[in-house]
Formats: C-alpha cells, structure tokens, sequence
C-alpha cells in the first residue's frame, strides 16, 4: 500500500493557541481512516487544511506525490481530493439531478461550450443518485429533500469528480441512528468498490468503530493515538481524554 | 506658501462638509448594513428645511433653523428605517439599493411639491459673513466654523460610541448584531437610533450647506456619489476612516483645480479606485463577516417547457409588427429592445453571478461612445455597431478584473465607481467625449435608416445577443455560475475557478451593454454623458427587478413592463413620487418580480 | 430612461384611438420644448411670455383662420429627453413645427433631430454660435442674440477699460466655451495686446465655487470674464465677494444684468460689472409700455428676460405661419429666411444668410439699491450692429 496524502509538521495558530500542533500522519489509498476527537480537539481546521479552506503556517502536504501545501481548493479537487462538509453544502436553486451534474460538468476542462446543461452527464448523474440512493428524489429541489437526502446528495457531488481521496465531514451529523448506519453503508461501500481513500470525522462512536479501519485521536491540536480501532479504543490516554467524556459509546 | 496654506484650508472647510454627510452614512451602513441611497434626499431636505426656517423665524433665525432642521430630519429618518428600511434588514442588497433609490425619487417629489422648483438661495450666516485675513489671505470665517464643527461632530461621535451605553451597545451591533440580541437588548431600538444619528447627521450637513450653495432639488444625487467615496474609502462603517478620507478628498480637490481644472468630478472617483485596488475594504474596514446575504433561496431558473413556445410566439408577432404599428410604436420598441439587452446581461451577473451592479452604465455608455466615435469617424454604422460590444468588453475586462475580487455591497460600490470615473470624463473631458454637449447626428447606414429598417436591425441584433445570453446561463457556464452564487465553498471543492467565471460573466454583461448602447447610439443619432449616469443603471436594474432576477425572460418582461409603468404614471403629475413608490413595494413585496411570479405559477401547474 | 422615454410611451394609446384627420378648425399644433424644471427660473418667466402672446393671437382669432395650439413639454434639461420629445411632438402629435430649448447643448441637439427629420425649429433662447454656424442647417433658426453678438457688445466696453491680463469662468459646455472663445476673439481684435491668463471651467450647476475662486485670484489677473448664470452665479459672487476676488478688478458678465439671475443675488448683487441684461423698469418706449402692462396686468409680476423671449418667439410663429400661408415645413422655411416682425423691443428680422435674428441686448453697469441689484448708464445694442455682414456670416455655415 502506498501513502496517497501525507501531512508533514502541519501547524495552524489563531491567535496564539495552536489549532493543529505539528501534525504527521499520511494516508494509505484504498483505507477508511477515522478522525475522531473532542469538541475543539483541531479536526475542522484539519480538515480544511486538507481541502484548501485554510492555509498552513507551516508544514507540508503531499498529495499523490505533488506537494500541494501552497494550492487552493479547487486545484486539490482537480487533482482528485473530495470532500463533504459539515453543515451540507449543495447549490440551492438546482434540483438534485443537477446538482450532480453540475458537479460532473466542473470536472470538464472549458466547461463544455453553449450547449444545454440540463441535458449533460444525465445517465452519470442518475448513476451516481442511484449509488448513493437518492434515484428517486433526482427531480426534486434540493429545498424539498430531507436532510439526510441533502447529505447523501453533496456525498454524490463529492463522487462526481472520481476522487482519490474523499473528506467527509461530520457525515452523519444530525441523523438517526438507523439513518446514519445507511449512509455509512453507502459512503464506505462505493470508497471500497472504487479503492478511494476515505478519511471522515465523527462523533458517533458506533460509526468510528462499525466502519473505520483506521482511527486517528486528536487532542488539542495533536494527534495523540493512532491505530486499528481496536488498540486505540484500549488505549488508556484516548479513553481518559475523549472515550471517558462519552461512556456511552 | 501662504496662498498654499489658504488653500489648505478651502479644502480643509468642504472636508469638513463631506465628513458631516458621510459620518451619517457610515453610521447607518456599520449597524444595520444598509446602503443608504436615500441619504442624500435626507441631505437635501435638511438644507431646504433650514432655508425655510431661517425665513420664519424671526428670533434666532439660521442659528436657531440648523439644529431644528437637523432633528426633524433625523425624524423622519426614523419615520423611514420604520416603514421602509426595517423590512428590508435580511434582504439581499440588490433590493436595498433599490428601495432607497425609490425613495430618492419620493423625496425629490416631496421637495418639488413643498418648496417648488426655483433654486433657494440663502442669506449669509449672521456674525459669519466676513473673511478673516491668515497669512495676508482672505479666508471666509464661515470656511473656519465649518472646520470647527467638522472635528466637533467628530469629537461628539467619539464621545457618543466610547462613553456611552448607548454607543458601547451600537459598536457591539456592528461586530455582531446576534450577539446583541442575545444580551437581551433590543436591537431594532438600535437601529432605529443609529437611523436618527445618521438622519440627523445629514439634516445638518444640508443645513450648514445653506450659507454656502444655493439649495436645489439635484443635491440629493449630487451629494450621494461623493458621499459614498468618502464612506468606501474610509472603510464603510468607520466613522473615524471617513474623516480621513473626507480630508483626502477635500484636499485632492483643492489642489487638483489648480493642475487639472477639468478634473475635479475624477479625482474622488479615482481616489476611490486606488484606494480598493491596494485595500479592498478601505482604509479602515474589515472585511465583511461571514457570507453576504444571499439567505434568499434563488429559485431554480429555466424557461420552462412553456418558454420556447413563448419566445418563439413572441419573435414572430415582433416581426409581424410593422405591418400594423405606427412609426413612433416601432421606435417605442426599439427602446425597449435596446433595454431588454442590456437588462439581460445585468440579469447574467446580478442573478446567476450573484454581482450588484450599481453601475452597469459604464458600459452602455462605453458602446454608445465607441459606436458615436466610430460612425464621426466615417466608418459606418455596422463597424459602430461592432465598435460598441468591442470597447464595452475590453473596458468590463479591465474593470471586472477589479471587481470580481470584492463582493457584496464593495462590488456594487465599486462598479458605482466606475461608472461615475467614465461619466465625469465624458462630462469634463470635452476634446474627447463633447462633453455636456455630447455627439450629434449619429445615424444610421442608408439602408438601416427609417422607423421600420432600424426596428428589424435592432430586433435582429438584440434579439441575437439576448438569445446568446440566455443559452449561456442554461449552458454549464450558466450553471457553474450559480453554483459558486449559491455554495461558494462547494463549488471552490469541486473544483470550479469562480473568479474566472465571475469575470467572464461580468465581460459578458458588458458586452450586452456595450451592443445595447451602440444600437440606442443610432436610434437616436445622439449621445451624451448621461447614458453613463447612475440613472441609466438604475434603469437596468429596475427592468430587472420587475421581470423578475432568477427568471431568464425577465429582462424582455420586465423591459417592457417598465415602459408600460412609465406610460401609465408619467401621466400623472407625480409620477416621480408615483415611480418610486412603485419601486419601494416591488422591492419589499414582490421581490420575485412578474418573471418570478409567473415561472413559479407555471412551475407549480407542470408538477405532476 | 425612465425620464426620458415616458413620454414616447404616451403616443401607444393615442394611436391605439386612431389618428384623427386635421379640420380647417383644428388648431395648429406647435411643439414647444424647454427645461421648465431644470431652470424654472428663466423658463417660467418664459412661459408666462409666450403665453400672453398666444392669448392675443388667439383673441383676434389666430392665423389663417385656425387658432394656434401650442404643446409644452419639459426636457428635465436633458438633450436625448429633448430629442426623444421631438421624435413624439413630429411623430405623434404632428406638430408643424419645434420651438423653445434653454441650454445651448439641447438647442444643439434639437437642431440636429429637426435636419435629420426636416422639420422647422425656431430655438428662441439657446446662445452657441454654432446653432446657426459652423454647426448651422437648414431647418434651424435662432431669436436671441448669440454669445457672438453679446461678448462682441461687451468686448467693446471691456477694451476700453485697459485692463491687459484676463482670466475667465465658463460653465463647460458649448455655450460656456462659445462665449469664452467668442469675447477672446472679438478683445483681442480690440486690444491686440491683452493676454488670457486663466481659464476656469466648472462643471454646468456643479461649480465648487471656493475651490474655482482661489483659482481665479492666484493668476492674478486685472479682469475677470464670467459667464456663468444661475445657482453657479449666485454660488462664484458669494464666495468672490467673501474672499475679495472683484476688489479692485474690472469684472465682465455675460447676462448677468437680466432679471432672472440678478433679483436673486438680493444685497450680494455686484456693483460695477460690465453686464447685458434687460432693465425693464427704465426702458421707454410705447411698444415696451405695452407688452410691460399686459404683462404685468396678466400675470401680477414684474417681466424677466425670459418673458421678453418667449413673447417674441410666439409672435414670430404666428408672423412665419402667416408670411408662409401654410403649415409646410419648406414653405415655413423659406418664409422664415429674411422674416421681419414689430416686437416689444422694435424690429427685428431673421437674416437669410446665417437664420440668426436681429433681436439685441442691452448693455449697462450693475448698481445695488434699496437691497435690490439693477442695471444703469445702460443702451440698447441692435443685434445687427454686432453681427458680421450676411455675406461673411454665410461663409461661417456648412454647405449644405
């Protein structure tokens, strides 16, 4: 296995506490990696350090062997980083079917001339709502879809560009329990069926331990455990800090 | 170096002035975020509510009439943030702007009605009429007062925001009114003070004014425009940063008349320029927090299944007509056409791209010139009529550039800007533009020339280019558009360069402009400065408000909607009044426009 | 623009109703353009003028038989709202001919919509030189004396004042700039010697009055040449008083002494300026005498200019329509080259050569009493005493 990202003294200050603390780790393709940590633990502002959102004081990330700390956002999406966010982002005045499509015409060098969108990319689209299981739905504004639908569908957008690498931010956030077991199904189902890297934070521990293959702890800015989660769920330091705060997972 | 320091002090006294009218703007803009266009009719009213006092009162005359002008103007400002301003807090800035032009135009009616037309010219201020001699030079004791009272306001703000509850509670809002209202304290009652702060501010601005000009119904515009500069520059909501740039402006404008005399109108509007282009928020502003308002839900836009059956239907009658039309109908049209073109390449950049435009002149009358200069050049209309979109273009490109890195309410100013640079170099530049004058006997070919030629040429060409812009907001550019409109971070991680986009799209609504200003260049064989004047923009605008911002037909609706409105109150005596009433309730009510309403009532029937 | 478009629209419905063929009875429509509320100051005064006018025409039963109806409308002060007007009075209401206009740019800009569309158009008031000149066409004619004619009448007084070096102020704009060019033209002629130090040209109605008057006075000239008018002039004499400008200077002032801008000025009016204006109030004559009581008695105010001008633009209409015993624009044309009519201030003709009438100025000094500038020690100026010889003035004009 080959590291598809890796993050070297990664360091992110506001003010003067660091955020993230000269962080290293790397990614392998194809894994499920968890991010899991408390409130202000550093896994947002991780997280957009990856996706671009945010630039590093200092540190390095490569990604698939490019050096791509200087880069912004949607130059890391050309190269094939996705991504979720965690209060779901779609575009607002398009219905799900084209919002997907719109997702696949950006990944079209010059766009694609005047021709009409709407008839663009159709069966992809219908291809990716179906993978993520929202076929049904295609036609309806994204103003009228659950949110669980709305998450599933930026999971579809996030797929549109066949990434290599795939944040997902707080993915089930706001679900119920059933609801989030689904989506997690979907979402590691297609990372595994098309050998995407998938690294996603959470806080609903049955879906850390139920889907990771890889847990990584963060503790005020740095990453204090990392391993199968099974060690990192023995391991004392992560269940002083972080499990003990959450004894019911 | 005393005539230096005399004219030190010329500029020093109207910064002064420039400082009182813009503290009140600023004040307003950093609490409730509104851009006030009405600030100037506040302005206006105050100067001629002083010069009516000054007549009556017989017991203190204009030193007892400035500050109960100021207060009653202050007033009424609150009677304003009441009825009008408060129901437009969430709004989108597009509809503010809007609202507060319409009620530009009430006032100036009001104004009109109350005090009549004749330019009021008032009495010297008692005790202040003479001239003080400083280094050998007369300076005017009125010039030195109004210096005073400029850094008194200043202090008294000061004191007001750093000293008091009230002003700790204001400061607060501005940084985040959510905070405020979670305190428990009303922040309606705060913006409705800060309201009367601004109002009153600009009542006694236009008081003080009474001694020095004379006061007229064109203050209010007049004013505005610098008003903002000021209020930019300085960083919009810093009171202190518009003091500064008051200072900067007053002594550009001292010293420029001495070098460029025919540059005086500029130089604010370069100032402005330069001071963005190294600080995109002023000299003193912070950038505006969090994402700009676009709460609305922008509704999905298409033409519908019913839309090319229409457009179709709509092209063959418009072809059909000259048979049955009489002349000035055929010439009636073309204006419309001519507007519809212009208002479609606003409604590319206001509604997918998400841009304020508040000066989309600037390319109307970019076109216009380029295709008045081409055809005095003995090239013939069709090469004007390429000229037009050409120079349009390039002039979008160069100021798109600039604009596209700012948003919100900064883009609007800054396109503002630019119109306002083009339209005080097309008025005071006259060996290039004719200044006031303007191009004359600009017509068409031979072949194009007659009511019914130039009406199929315009609806061929408009007809054209409104096509062109339609396809390009249904084609992927269109949607990748609103995508970054609508989730800027989204689109940013699906990898779409929304500058670039932003930009073209900008270029592409000023090449419409540009077509549209060459064509109305030849229907009317004349060209002056005031097709790049703020209301020609307007005009745009309003074509689009009421055909509605998210539906690709609204220009042509709303184009024509605006000249039927137009027929029905410019009738009546008051139809500016009637006019901007008109603006304000679309603006509040029916922020969807006509074009809004009637796609979502098709939309709503085609629902399975 | 909204502003300038709304009257176009009017026209759909009339159309929609049907034309109505013209009658023997129908009146003649005369269209009648000005910027009622852009300088009511002057126009109204105007109005009140043409109106009197109209009224004793039409009490002794108009011309050829048929009253004279005359269609107002207001350009806002715009020139395209001006053209678009046009468009609607020819197009729609089928007026037989254009009168009025202010400001010399909308005289300018009528005047190429009535050669364009061939129609008479009798600019009673706008004062370039190059309405009937260089710019000059067919259909155009113009009642006022020209900036020509009233710098040359001023220029004649200004040289004998000796005053070498000159500075000016002009609102800029065609008839701004004309003016300058005209009175620099003419005193140089006079005086070869004089010398043009300075030249202010604030924007039209948006004069920084402090800022231009520190200007004026540091070229330091020995006279000042003004032609600004209206709110620009009350702003400049305000601030010229406050910061002494005219002390001690020979000022020369292009319409300055006519009613309308010096009643306004009150106690702040200037002494001792080189003025043209139109002193009513001590002019003698029994032609004056009557059209000063009409006035007054119609409309209970003093007359202005501007009534004076819109008088004689009525009374020249009705004298064209009567010499051409038509309303055909080619025949009003040719009936309006060499017309001549008796008006308030004597006789004056329309000349065939250049269309610019004989009408004159009165030329006199400025004195304030009782609170109240006027004009003294002032004389009458026949418009054809100033004006080049036909033949000379034809050389000025395009071919066409």
């Amino acid at each position: 296995m080959t590291a598809i990202l890796e993050a070297r003294q990664l360091r992110k200050v506001f003010g003067v506490t660091p955020a993230v603390d000269d962080v290293d780790f790397s990614i392998d393709a194809g894994t499920r990696t968890a991010l899991i940590g408390p409130n202000g633990a550093g896994k947002s502002t991780l997280f957009e350090l990856l996706g671009g959102g945010l630039s590093a004081d200092s540190g390095h990330i490569a990604f698939n062997g490019a050096d791509i700390t200087a880069w912004p956002p949607m130059r890391r999406a050309q190269a094939g980083i996705a991504r979720t966010f965690q209060i779901a982002a779609v575009f607002r005045s398009m219905t799900a079917l084209e919002n997907v499509q719109t997702a696949l015409l950006a990944t079209v060098p010059g766009g694609g001339g005047l021709r009409a969108a709407s008839s663009a990319f159709k069966g992809e689209a219908e291809a990716l709502l179906d993978t993520v299981g929202i076929a049904a739905a295609m036609e309806s504004a994204v103003t009228d879809l659950a949110y669980g639908d709305v998450k599933r569908l930026e999971l579809a957008m996030a797929l549109a560009g066949n990434p290599r690498l795939l944040l997902l931010d707080e993915p089930t956030a706001g679900m119920a329990a059933a609801e989030r077991r689904r989506i997690m199904e979907r979402a590691t189902g297609i990372a595994v069926a098309r050998g995407i890297a998938l690294l996603f934070t959470e806080h609903d521990m049955d879906t850390v331990f139920g889907f990771a293959d890889r847990v990584m702890v963060m503790h005020e800015g740095k990453i204090v455990a990392d391993g199968a989660p099974g060690d990192v769920r023995a391991d004392p330091l992560v269940r002083r800090i972080y499990l003990g705060a959450d004894a019911d997972a | 170096m005393a005539f230096a320091f005399a004219q030190f002090l010329t500029g020093l006294a109207s910064a002064s002035w420039l400082f009182l009218v813009a503290a009140g703007l600023t004040i307003v803009f950093g609490v409730t975020r509104v851009v006030n266009f009405a600030h100037g009719s506040l302005y206006m009213l105050g100067a001629y509510i002083a010069y009516s006092l000054t007549g009556m009162l017989s017991l203190g005359g204009f030193w007892l009439a400035v500050p109960i002008a100021a207060v009653t103007v202050g007033l009424l400002g609150v009677v304003l943030e009441m009825t009008v301003l408060r129901r437009l807090y969430g709004a989108p800035e597009l509809f503010q702007l809007l609202a507060t032009f319409g009620v530009v135009l009430i006032v100036k009616d009001v104004a009109l009605t109350l005090f009549g037309p004749v330019d009021l010219f008032g009495p010297r201020a008692p005790g202040l009429t003479g001239a003080v001699r400083i280094f050998g030079e007369p300076i005017p004791e009125y010039d030195l007062f109004m210096i005073g009272a400029g850094i008194t306001v200043l202090a008294i703000i000061w004191l007001l925001f750093n000293r008091t509850r009230f002003g700790i509670l204001v400061r607060a809002a501005t940084e985040d009114a959510g905070m405020v209202a979670a305190l428990g304290v009303d922040s309606g009652r705060i913006f409705t003070l800060s309201f009367f702060i601004g109002s009153t501010l600009a009542g006694l601005a236009g008081a003080l004014q009474v001694p020095r000009e004379p006061v007229t119904l064109l203050m209010d515009l007049n004013v505005i425009a610098e008003a903002f500069v000021v209020v930019v520059i300085g960083g919009m909501g810093s009171v202190f940063g518009a003091f500064i740039a008051a200072i900067l402006i007053g002594q550009l404008k001292a010293f420029g008349i001495l070098v460029l005399p025919e540059s005086t109108l500029v130089v604010a509007f370069l100032a402005m320029t330069v001071v963005l282009a190294l600080r995109p928020n002023g000299l003193f502003g912070r950038a505006a927090s969090g994402p700009p308002p676009a709460a609305e839900i922008a509704p999905p836009e298409n033409l519908g299944r019913f839309g090319r059956p229409a457009a179709i239907a709509l092209l063959i009658s418009l072809a059909l007509l000259p048979l049955v039309a009489e002349p000035f109908i055929l010439v009636l049209c073309v204006d419309i056409m001519t507007l519809a073109l212009f208002a479609a390449g606003l409604r590319l950049m206001t509604g997918p791209g998400g841009m304020i435009s508040f000066g989309h002149a600037a390319f109307f009358g970019l076109g216009a010139y380029a295709a008045a200069a081409t055809a005095k050049a003995g090239l013939g209309m069709v090469a004007g009529l390429a000229a037009a979109p050409l120079a349009a273009g390039l002039g979008a490109i160069v100021i798109g550039w600039l604009c596209v890195r700012s948003s919100g309410v900064y883009l609007a100013m800054l396109t503002l800007a630019a119109a306002q640079i083009l339209w005080s170099a097309a008025v005071q530049w006259n060996w290039l533009t004719g200044g006031d004058d303007g191009v004359l006997g600009i017509w068409p070919d031979r072949w194009a020339t007659g009511p019914v030629a130039y009406y199929y040429l315009t609806l061929a060409v408009s007809g054209a280019g409104m096509w062109l812009l339609i396809r390009l907001a249904e084609a992927p550019f269109g949607y990748m558009l609103r995508a970054g409109r609508d989730a800027p971070a989204r689109a940013r991680a699906l990898g779409i360069d929304q500058r670039r986009l932003k930009w073209l799209a900008f270029t592409a609504a000023g090449i419409a402009a540009g077509l549209a200003g060459g064509l109305a260049a030849f229907a009317k064989g004349n060209v002056f400065p005031d097709v790049l004047s703020i209301p020609k923009s307007v005009d745009g605008l309003l074509a689009i408000l009421l055909g509605g911002l998210h539906a690709p037909a609204g220009p042509v609706i709303g184009a024509a909607i605006y000249a039927a409105l137009e027929n029905i109150l410019s009738r009546l005596d008051h139809w500016r009044a009637l006019l901007g009433l008109s603006i304000v309730g679309l603006a509040v009510f029916a922020p969807g426009g006509v074009g809004g309403w009637i796609s979502k009532r098709l939309r709503h029937r085609s629902r399975p | 623009m909204l502003f300038q478009r709304f009257a176009a629209t009017v026209g759909v419905v009339l159309a929609i109703s049907g034309p109505h063929p013209a009658t023997a009875a129908e009146p003649i429509k005369i269209g009648e353009i000005n910027s009622y509320t852009r300088l009511p100051a002057f126009t109204e005064p105007y109005r009140k003028g043409w109106q009197l006018a109209l009224d004793e025409i039409n009490a002794k039963g108009g011309v050829l038989g048929r009253k004279i109806e005359m269609i107002r409308r207001d350009d806002d002060g715009k020139p395209d709202t001006a053209v678009k007007i046009a468009d609607e009075l020819v197009r729609r209401d089928k007026v037989v001919m254009l009168a009025g206009t202010f400001f010399s740019h909308i005289g300018l800009a009528v005047s190429s919509f009535a050669k364009q569309n061939k129609v008479l158009f009798l600019a009673s008031e706008p004062l370039a030189d190059s309405l009937i000149w260089d710019k000059g066409n067919r259909y155009t004619f113009r009642l006022r004396p020209s900036t020509y004619m009233q710098a040359a009448m001023l220029a004649k007084q200004a040289a004998k004042t000796g005053a070498k070096k000159w500075a000016t102020v002009a609102p800029n704009y065609s008839y701004g700039k004309e003016a300058v060019a005209a009175f620099q033209d003419v005193l140089k002629k006079l005086q070869p010697d004089v010398e043009f130090v300075d030249a202010q040209w604030p924007a039209l109605f948006k004069i920084d009055a402090g800022a231009t008057v520190r200007a004026l006075e540091a070229a330091k000239p020995d006279a000042i040449y003004n032609v600004t008018f209206g709110s620009d002039l009350a702003t400049f004499v305000r601030e010229g008083n406050l910061r002494g400008l005219f002390e001690k200077r020979v000022m020369v002032s292009l319409l300055t002494g006519e009613p309308e801008y010096l009643e306004p000025l009150k106690t702040e009016a200037p002494t001792g300026w080189i003025v043209t204006g139109y002193p009513w109030y001590a002019i003698k004559s029994p032609a004056h005498d009557k059209f000063l009581k009409a006035y007054q008695a119609r409309w209970n105010e003093t007359p202005k200019m501007g009534s004076m001008v819109g008088y004689n633009t009525m009374l020249s209409i009705a004298a064209v329509l009567a010499k051409a015993k038509s309303t055909k624009t080619e025949k009003l044309v040719d009936a309006m080259r060499g017309l001549t009519l008796e008006t308030p201030m004597g006789k004056i003709s329309y000349r065939a050569a250049d269309h610019q009438a004989t009408m004159g100025a009165w030329v006199g000094w400025t004195a304030v009493e009782n609170g109240q500038g006027f004009m003294t020690r002032w004389h009458y100026v026949d418009g054809a005493d100033v004006l080049p010889s036909e033949a000379d003035a034809a050389k000025l004009r395009p071919a066409n």
